[in-house]
């Protein structure tokens, strides 16, 4: 297996195989990187967070530096927020250049007296109630107001386009996925409109209601969104189908999860797989106690990502579904590089070899020392070279 | 950009608003759905921010 094996498809293969329990030419390296690729440049948070350009430039420079297996955008939270906001608030994120960190409040603009408002009309509710809870002025304001913002969000839109040129065209990698809804509706309550303690309440206090209020979301956002895949997407330059990530799932128990999460996520794995095409599911925090819901998911076309689970325990729960993790902070960020390679071999070794396995931190890496430099150029550079003796007999 | 456009209505009803705003997405489609619908993105936005 030569070092010339690059491009697009070269790296979409990679993860085609581990993710399908081939044994892959190397093990795949999956990025997670957000914050800490500005830090690591040595660029203010504030400045990367209010300019698309300087933006689109860390985002560049980071995968020229790093060699990953795919490009993850970052401009989920490396987006120009202020730009968006210009005028009519300060939205809940506030930068702490000396902490170097984006803190956000926990908010609640959604309560439990909202249900049938939300029901019966849910966009109407975020524009005439919601809005005008985040940001006081909302009422006041007149169409005028918002006339500049039509074209500064069509700049965040086309800055989304512009890295998606970026990553296959100049970096050649494939992107994480080709569709995705921005997060699954019970994310929604917990991210965007309750908070971290109103959802957490809500789901005990309101339970029938939440699950009605989810449902909802689920017919009008995923439904369709199912429906496109089930039509078939073009695939060709994107590493996964889809993806979707798991948050509030951590302050749930399994009962819950299944009302809340399930018959969405079973809906959405039902037409990947009858599409013979793969997903990715991050799960922020821990997911092996929820195993049970993925046991007969078919082998070979769901992976995902863990964070506080020890991917040897995830192997041995889930033997039908690929792991992607297991390269700690722990060694990232504190240990020699010798030794971070020297982990990440080990890694690969026991769990890489025969297909189900793809490398990937243990967290968002945020902070300057999730990570050093000089760690993460030597994993990626070792994993960039170590190939598999399994995959050429396949 | 359309010149009959009423810069003056206010944001707080939705449908009124909503309509008014769409008549600026020249770049999109001329169909109101469509409109609706990017202008929907723009608050979910604004929500997510």
């Amino acid at each position: 297996m030569g070092t010339s094996s690059t491009g697009v498809g070269f790296h979409k293969q990679l993860v085609d195989d581990a993710v399908r329990f081939k044994a892959p030419a190397r093990v795949p390296f999956i990025p997670h990187f957000y914050l800490w690729s500005a830090l690591d440049q040595g660029y203010k948070i504030s400045d990367v967070c209010t300019d698309f350009e300087l933006n689109i430039k860390v985002q560049r420079n980071f995968h020229e530096k790093y060699k990953f297996d795919v490009f993850k955008s970052q401009s989920g939270l490396l987006c120009n927020p202020l730009a968006i906001l210009e005028g009519i608030g300060t939205g809940f994120n506030v930068f702490n250049d000396d902490a170097e960190s984006i803190e956000i409040d926990d908010f609640q603009i959604m309560f439990g007296h909202d249900y049938d408002a939300f029901l019966a009309d849910w966009r109407r509710f975020l524009w005439e109630v919601m809005l005008p809870r985040k940001f006081p002025e909302w009422n006041n304001l007149k169409v005028s107001d918002l006339a500049r913002h039509i074209g500064t969000y069509r700049e965040f839109t086309s800055h989304l386009a512009t890295l998606s040129e970026i990553a296959t065209k100049e970096l050649a990698l494939p992107k994480m996925n080709a569709v995705a809804p921005a997060f699954l509706p019970v994310e929604c309550f917990y991210m965007y409109w309750m908070g971290l303690q109103g959802a957490s309440k809500e789901v005990r206090r309101n339970p029938g209601k939440f699950q009605d209020a989810v449902a909802l979301l689920d017919k009008e956002i995923i439904d369709p969104f199912v429906e496109l895949v089930k039509q078939g997407v073009d695939v060709s330059e994107s590493a996964f189908v889809t993806s979707v990530t798991f948050l509030a799932q951590n302050f749930m128990n399994s009962k819950q999860f299944g009302q809340y999460y399930w018959p969405t996520v079973k809906k959405i794995l039902d037409a990947v797989t009858g599409q013979d095409q793969i997903m990715h599911i991050f799960a922020e925090g821990m997911i092996i106690r929820l195993a049970d819901f993925f046991r007969d998911v078919e082998k070979g076309h769901l992976a995902i990502q863990i964070e506080q689970d020890s991917p040897y325990d995830f192997v041995k729960a889930l033997p039908n579904v690929a792991c992607i993790g297991g390269v700690t902070t722990h060694y990232l960020g504190h240990t020699p590089a010798d030794e971070c390679v020297a982990y990440v071999k080990r890694l690969i070794d026991d769990l890489g070899t025969s297909g189900g396995f793809l490398l990937a931190p243990d967290k968002m890496m945020s902070y300057r020392r999730d990570a050093k430099g000089e760690n993460l150029k030597a994993v990626c550079d070792f994993v960039a070279e170590y190939w598999l003796a399994s995959a050429q007999e396949v | 950009m359309g010149s009959n456009v009423n810069m003056d209505q206010s944001l707080s009803d939705y449908d009124k608003a909503i309509e008014e705003l769409s008549k600026l997405l020249d770049f999109l489609p001329d169909d109101p759905a469509a409109r609706k619908l990017w202008l929907d993105g723009m608050a979910d936005r604004y929500i997510k921010l």
